[in-house]
């Protein structure tokens, strides 16, 4: 008896609160991952500092350099925006997926029941 | 303490003692078989599948329940025994405690076994030496309680209550000597274990590093690459371990202002050799590279590149080439953005020596621009010489000086850098090696600071374990074999031997000076009993005495019988330091002056220093001579402290010989005109009271008698006859020869000095003879009469 109180009451307790810290944990790590805040700061730096830089010259010269500059943003964007996209769907549905697990859980342990009426109603996936 | 054995927590612990780590395996297999079944009973049409698939839920269940629920359960809130002991230690109290019974519990928990391991304490004694009454064990608890509190830990572990047992149960605690363990060590062990889990649950902790697009504002840094290495990667990958001390905080919130200000942004690491300059750099790195730290966003993701002086050297065929490469290094470095430069032993980079190259005319402009971010690391002494060559360099450079580790430091050091130790070299180090550690590096290692000497030898001594434990002894047996000191106290039977019967074989050497052979014998015995002033050389002594009486000859003597060899002794002529500046050739830099009193020292500790004829060393020079005789130690012209500590220092003097004559003639016994002679010496200005009362003992020597004289020849014959041995030929003298020979070999002056020449123009010129024109062949005896002896 003492012990089914004590996994009850861990299982709806603790253990369901330490579920959704391990959540959160992985949907900060996934954000750290794909640089989310780092690339809405930068979304618009030159792509590996790939460009002569701010140069003194003549005027075509620097036109020249600011064109290298901005095809250097361009390419930049353009990959931290695909990033930004892609990181954006799976930490959305990374988040779905913990956001289920924790439905999940409290019935965890009334999977039997459930398990026993799906055998008595007799339906198959496989037919 | 109160202790309630049916509280819930107590309840719960008790759990562990049913849901074991084997049971938790066959649980997590029971979940996966009905799983599987489950999905394979669907597969084939069968209903049954749907309960058998939900069966494996169960199981599943208690498995995260015993993973994370049951394993480590957290403090629960009072002060009860049960509500803040380790769970692992709770799980094996009974309702009745007693002292055994915590012992017993306690070795279930990890945290005691390291404690044992560490220390060296066999559980099965832990148990055997505590009480069995049940009043001891508050006591035990309220010290194990004490050490949570010191250490501000929720939870009162299996470590702090072995700790507790061994300060607070009598018969445990007689043993802590025997350990060589004191109560402050039970802590600083407790706290060991609590460090170390600090570090791995850190470890576990998910890092936060920026991500993939981190570095995508930042330029290619493909030649940095190429003649650098990056030290951000390498502790990024885990591969560089460090420590944080509370000396290194201000160096590091120093390195934080400097680069996140907009003043010059260089800093130079001034400190000696092994002091953690390159673990500043490192700790540096990390903080950087951690997304969630609180430095300013101008730092985050920096990072830090060394820079490699050899292959840049190498890689370049003319100055020219050379100084076009560091610029094109430069020039990278600051376009990327994101690196910080580090010259790692900056004096490479700025002195043109084998293998290293002054660049200072190139570093000049980019330190004074400011533009590029700099960290040079360089020793003290170097920076001094670097600064008086180049004033404008050290103008331009924000100085850090960093001070050697204190012991608490180093000790903290060893602990956490001995992990990886052991885990490449598979073995154990006990807590008491890491204390010899200290106290050994310190006395024996003098080209590394504190941390870097002690880790050093650690790492060393991981070679000389037994069975794979590392022991203090392996400690001093890594010094033993490093220097030929000989540091721990005897256990060798032949050499308890050797020394008990060191008299005798000195007087295989040297004849009768009874007195000074006994004198310079016990201060031997008690240094290897360990009985002995550590803070002092094992032996002071002043021999006085006419020439040729064997003072010489019983430094050599001792050398040879106890200390290995003859080349033991490091001789030193005083009467070659009259003059105030020989002072610098007694404690010249070894690398400049091998033959240097410290030099000789530091290569060889355990010596006998013979200080010859001091009584013509310039004053200047015995008061430096002072401290050697006083504390056992000298600073050398790089102001490292030079242990004597291992050596016997024998000071010669010829001052006073004629009253010795004069008062042995008059029949006087030396005994009785020692201390007449050491007041005279005083009285005439020969030598300084103060430098007189640092010597252990003032031995005279007294002129050796014609019968002694006689037995000094018998001892060169033999000599002879030991050379002789290949060519199986023996010499022997009557005693017609033995008088004459100590008779003209004797000279008022010089004492017994003249006799191993006359021996050899007397003895070994006939053996020679006759050898030749074949009187004597192998297998024969030679004697030698009066008649054969030339000279009168």
């Amino acid at each position: 008896m003492h012990m089914l109180i004590a996994f009850f009451s861990w299982w709806y307790g603790e253990g369901w609160k330490h579920q959704l810290g391990q959540v959160k944990d992985r949907m900060v790590g996934l954000i750290d991952m794909f640089s989310i805040d780092l690339m809405l700061r930068t979304l618009f730096s030159p792509f590996r500092q790939i460009s002569v830089g701010r140069i003194d010259g003549p005027i075509g010269a620097q036109f020249r350099a600011f064109i290298d500059k901005l095809i250097s943003r361009g390419i930049g964007a353009m990959l931290r925006i695909t990033i930004l996209i892609t990181g954006s769907v799976t930490i959305v549905f990374s988040g779905f997926i913990g956001v289920l697990y924790l439905l999940v859980w409290p019935l965890l342990p009334l999977a039997p029941v459930l398990g026993f009426i799906m055998m008595v109603s007799g339906w198959v996936p496989f037919s | 303490m109160n202790f309630q054995y049916n509280s819930p927590r107590a309840h719960r612990a008790r759990l562990r003692n049913i849901f074991t780590k084997q049971v938790a395996f066959l649980l997590s297999i029971a979940a996966i078989v009905m799983f599987v079944s489950g999905l394979l009973l669907l597969v084939v049409s069968n209903p049954l599948g749907w309960l058998v698939l939900s069966l494996a839920t169960p199981f599943y269940c208690v498995y995260v329940w015993q993973q994370q629920g049951i394993s480590n359960l957290p403090a629960a809130g009072g002060d009860d025994l049960d509500a803040i002991v380790e769970s692992s230690v709770l799980a094996k109290l009974t309702r009745q405690i007693t002292p055994k019974q915590l012992a017993d519990a306690a070795m279930h928990a990890q945290s005691a076994q390291f404690f044992v391991s560490r220390f060296g304490i066999s559980p099965q004694f832990l148990r055997d030496l505590s009480s069995d009454v049940p009043a001891d064990s508050d006591i035990v608890l309220a010290v194990a309680d004490g050490y949570r509190k010191e250490l501000n830990e929720p939870i009162i572990t299996g470590g702090m209550i072995v700790a507790a047992l061994l300060v607070s149960q009598p018969q445990l605690k007689q043993l802590l000597p025997h350990l060589q363990l004191d109560e402050d060590d039970m802590i600083a062990g407790v706290r060991w274990f609590s460090r170390l889990t600090d570090l791995i649950n850190e470890e576990k902790k998910p890092k936060r590093t920026g991500g993939i697009a981190r570095d995508w504002s930042f330029g290619w840094t493909n030649m940095l690459n190429r003649f650098g290495t990056n030290i951000s990667d390498q502790v990024a990958r885990g591969g560089l371990l460090h420590v944080r001390l509370d000396s290194h905080a201000n160096a590091l919130g120093f390195l934080y202002d400097t680069f996140s200000s907009n003043g010059r942004q260089n800093a130079a690491l001034i400190g000696p050799l092994g002091a953690g300059k390159s673990t500043i750099v490192h700790a540096f790195a990390e903080s950087l590279l951690a997304a969630n730290s609180a430095i300013s966003p101008q730092l985050k993701f920096r990072q830090i590149i060394s820079l490699d002086a050899g292959a840049i050297i190498s890689a370049a065929r003319s100055r020219s080439e050379l100084e076009q490469l560091v610029n094109q290094l430069f020039i990278e470095a600051y376009h990327s953005k994101n690196v910080i430069l580090c010259l790692d032993d900056a004096q490479l980079f700025l002195e043109d020596r084998p293998g290293s190259v002054d660049l200072s005319s190139i570093l000049l402009p980019v330190l004074d621009g400011g533009g590029l971010r700099l960290i040079l690391t360089m020793d003290e002494q170097r920076y001094l010489q670097i600064s008086q060559r180049n004033p404008s360099l050290a103008t331009l450079l924000n100085r850090i000086n960093l001070a050697p580790a204190t012991y608490d430091e180093t000790i903290r050091v060893m602990q956490d850098q001995i992990i990886s130790v052991e885990f490449q070299r598979g073995v154990t180090f006990m807590y008491q090696s890491l204390k010899e550690a200290y106290r050994l590096s310190e006395r024996y290692m003098y080209d590394l600071a504190q941390p870097g000497k002690s880790v050093r030898l650690l790492e060393q001594a991981a070679g000389y374990s037994d069975n794979g434990v590392v022991t203090t002894a392996s400690v001093s047996r890594t010094i033993e074999q490093t220097s030929g000191v000989k540091v721990g106290r005897t256990d060798d039977v032949e050499e308890k031997e050797k020394l008990l019967k060191l008299e005798s074989l000195i007087h295989e050497r040297m004849i009768n000076q009874t007195r000074a052979v006994s004198v310079v014998s016990d201060a031997l015995r008690r240094a290897r009993a360990g009985v002995r002033n550590e803070a002092r050389p094992i032996g002071t002594f002043l021999f006085l005495g006419p020439t040729g009486v064997g003072k010489t000859e019983l430094s050599k003597a001792l050398a040879a019988v106890y200390f290995g060899g003859e080349d033991r002794l490091v001789r030193l002529d005083l009467n070659e330091y009259v003059r105030p500046e020989d002072v610098t050739r007694l404690i010249a830099d070894g690398a400049e002056d091998p033959l240097s009193l410290t030099a000789q020292i530091m290569k060889q500790p355990f010596s006998v220093v013979l200080l010859d004829e001091i009584e013509k060393a310039h004053p200047q020079v015995l008061t430096t001579l002072l401290q050697l005789l006083d504390e056992g130690v000298l600073r050398d012209i790089n102001n490292r402290e030079v242990s004597f500590r291992d050596a016997i220092v024998i000071a010669t003097s010829n001052a006073g010989a004629d009253r010795i004559r004069q008062l042995i003639d008059a029949g006087k016994q030396l005994e009785e005109f020692e201390e007449i002679i050491t007041n005279e010496l005083i009285d005439s200005g020969q030598f300084r009271p103060e430098f007189l009362n640092r010597f252990d003992e003032i031995v005279v020597f007294r002129p050796l008698t014609q019968q002694e004289l006689g037995q000094v020849v018998q001892l060169i014959i033999a000599g002879v006859n030991k050379t002789l041995e290949p060519q199986k030929i023996k010499v022997t003298l009557n005693d017609g020869a033995i008088a004459k020979l100590a008779s003209i070999g004797y000279d008022p002056r010089l004492g017994a000095r003249p006799m191993r020449r006359m021996v050899q123009r007397s003895v070994e010129n006939l053996i020679a003879k006759r050898l030749l024109d074949g009187t004597a062949q192998a297998g024969d005896t030679i004697t030698i009469t009066e008649s054969d002896i030339q000279g009168s």
